[in-house]
């Protein structure tokens, strides 16, 4: 009962005021000068769920900070406790020195900023808030000219190894830019972090906290890889650093496109070296600068089968040498299509239809008089 | 009848002479743009939506759609809780596929007492439409086509593959109405598919109509479509 009622109380204090579970709070001092909330965050987090934290200011003999921290939980704190030494709490090679609030001291003063709030309206006991995320990649645009930087290499588990893709970001995206921009910026300022229960896995997304002051959408893509997914850069795994990608920050698609090139045929043999094709086709987009030109002509799954040039250019035709890639262009127009009319006319000209071994129940409710057709078992 | 099968994407439908051994009879059939999967759901209330899932046949030209169309039931003849879903190859039919999570849907809602008339004349002119790629320019945006049979009213959806295409899934659907005939009085939904997956269908509001209404969609936008095609 205890704890429901402070949770409602987290709930309403605002940002400048504290309150204290009862045997759950934390004075600290000794706390590093250039420690911002966010460490004193990852600093007790280690041991159970922070409810509220921030720094306080600076020490009188100006040579560390103090700060609160509340623990959600009693057994949270416990946990806090076990892991002192000497009153001391290490984190990093810092030293922190940790005392209980006693119940009385109950309000702070009002903090210069907004530290870091639990906010338990997004808590679902322990499991995972949003369930895995995986944001979609961008489609690009079919059959017009766009103009596109080459990024690091993005890997999908949907896209077969034998097939060449590479990752490019679209510029001057007049439909989103905007919309990104305004992301961008919610991200950066976002704090009501909450941890993954277990860790991000390989293949799904999170909120990756480079710093306090930024934010991006990132994808874990190795053991000790993240994607950034709207910037386009690998960058080293840090458990720390990663959260639960909040529902309002997935509604916009990656900024990035998985591409391949339309029209290579590549022969088996050049498998192996497609990771150093896609360096050799990011060195050309960096020596031809800002004009990098790709067309889309068509999806084929997750992919943009596109053409690439910089001005006469053209990447495919580059690419073709014997023995590893074969450059067959596509005609630009769809060829075949018919009319009802062109299709009423042939409609007597069918041929059996090939239909795959299915149960006896199925089959009698859809094929058309069933018993007398050759169809049937 | 051996056939030698060439992926699409290597011959863009184009028999090249570099192909020999096919039978004549296949080389005088009509290619279609793409190759199609017909599946057949039947409703089971004792299996997984997944597992009554099936995928009936593979086609990709005009002879083999006919084939197959004239062996199977017409929609209006399937039990109540049945669909067809005709996709593209590769394409699964569900929202939740690669090719469609981003995307969304004309709803086109086949009123009880216009069954008779209109819902096998709906469904066969939508197919005729999509593997016929008489969507213009935007043919690559159409991953496929749904009927489902119900008893409290037959829906026929078209699922493209970008919801926030808006011009394009606009003609789109101007297409759609007029190779399907759909009177003024019925109004045509754009709805958006992750929209539609939290909500039961009559609360989903709407990204685009026709003929016209002012619709906020849940982006807070108002959509306005321009008069429909005659």
């Amino acid at each position: 009962m205890a704890r429901n009622i402070s949770l409602s109380v987290l709930n309403m204090a605002s940002s400048s005021t504290g309150f204290t579970l009862k045997d759950a709070g934390f004075f600290v001092k000794n706390v590093p000068l250039d420690f911002e909330d966010w460490d004193l965050f990852s600093a007790f987090s280690v041991h159970g769920l922070v409810g509220y934290c921030r720094i306080g200011g600076t020490s009188q003999d100006k040579v560390s900070q103090f700060g609160f921290v509340n623990m959600l939980t009693v057994e949270a704190a416990d946990k806090v406790r076990e892991n002192l030494k000497n009153g001391h709490l290490q984190w990093k090679g810092h030293s922190i020195q940790v005392n209980d609030v006693k119940s009385g001291n109950l309000q702070t003063s009002p903090s210069r900023h907004n530290g870091y709030q639990y906010n338990p309206n997004q808590q679902q006991k322990t499991t995972n808030l949003y369930g895995p995320i995986q944001l979609p990649f961008k489609w690009l645009p079919i059959r017009e000219q766009v103009t596109i930087e080459v990024v690091d290499y993005l890997p999908c588990s949907s896209i077969n190894e034998s097939v060449f893709a590479l990752t490019v970001r679209m510029n001057d995206d007049k439909v989103f830019d905007a919309s990104y921009e305004s992301m961008n910026e919610k991200l950066a300022q976002f704090n009501q972090l909450c941890k993954f229960e277990k860790e991000l896995q390989i293949g799904f997304d999170c909120l990756y906290k480079e710093n306090p002051k930024g934010g991006h959408r990132a994808r874990r893509i190795s053991p000790s890889e993240l994607y950034l997914v709207d910037e386009g850069v690998t960058v080293p795994y840090d458990k720390l650093k990663c959260f639960q990608l909040p529902k309002q920050f997935a509604n916009l698609p990656m900024r990035v496109s998985l591409c391949s090139v339309d029209g290579l045929r590549w022969s088996r043999a050049a498998i192996p070296t497609f990771s150093r094709i896609r360096e050799v086709i990011k060195k050309w987009g960096e020596v031809e600068g800002d004009n990098l030109k790709a067309m889309n002509l068509g999806f084929n799954g997750a992919l943009n089968m596109i053409n690439i040039y910089s001005g006469n250019s053209c990447l495919a035709q580059r690419l073709t040498r014997p023995g590893i890639c074969e450059f067959i262009p596509r005609a630009i127009l769809p060829q075949f299509f018919y009319n009802r009319d062109d299709l009423m006319s042939m409609k007597l000209d069918e041929y059996p239809p090939k239909i795959e071994k299915l149960e006896q129940e199925v089959l009698k409710d859809l094929i058309k008089d069933f018993s007398n057709s050759s169809i049937s078992n | 009848m051996s056939v030698i099968e060439v992926p699409r994407h290597q011959t863009n439908g184009h028999v090249h002479s570099k192909e020999i051994g096919i039978p004549r009879n296949v080389l005088s059939r009509h290619p279609l743009q793409n190759r199609w999967a017909l599946w057949y759901l039947k409703a089971d209330r004792n299996k997984d939506w997944e597992d009554c899932l099936k995928m009936v046949s593979l086609f990709d030209t005009v002879e083999d759609f006919w084939g197959l169309y004239n062996h199977i039931q017409t929609a209006g003849a399937l039990p109540w809780g049945s669909d067809y879903y005709l996709f593209k190859e590769g394409i699964k039919p569900m929202w939740e596929d690669v090719n469609n999570v981003q995307g969304g849907r004309w709803l086109v809602v086949v009123e009880k007492q216009r069954r008779q008339q209109t819902l096998d004349h709906y469904w066969l002119e939508l197919l005729m439409a999509i593997v016929g790629e008489q969507f213009e320019d935007h043919g690559e945006y159409i991953c496929g086509a749904v009927v489902n049979v119900r008893q409290k009213g037959d829906k026929v959806s078209l699922w493209t593959r970008d919801a926030t295409k808006d011009d394009v899934n606009l003609r789109i659907g101007q297409v759609l109405k007029a190779k399907l005939s759909i009177p003024d009085s019925d109004t045509l939904r754009y709805e958006v598919h992750k929209d539609s997956s939290a909500r039961t269908s009559s609360t989903v509001k709407p990204r685009i109509c026709i003929p016209a209404k002012d619709v906020p969609s849940l982006k807070g936008e108002i959509s306005n479509s321009p008069t429909p095609v005659q």
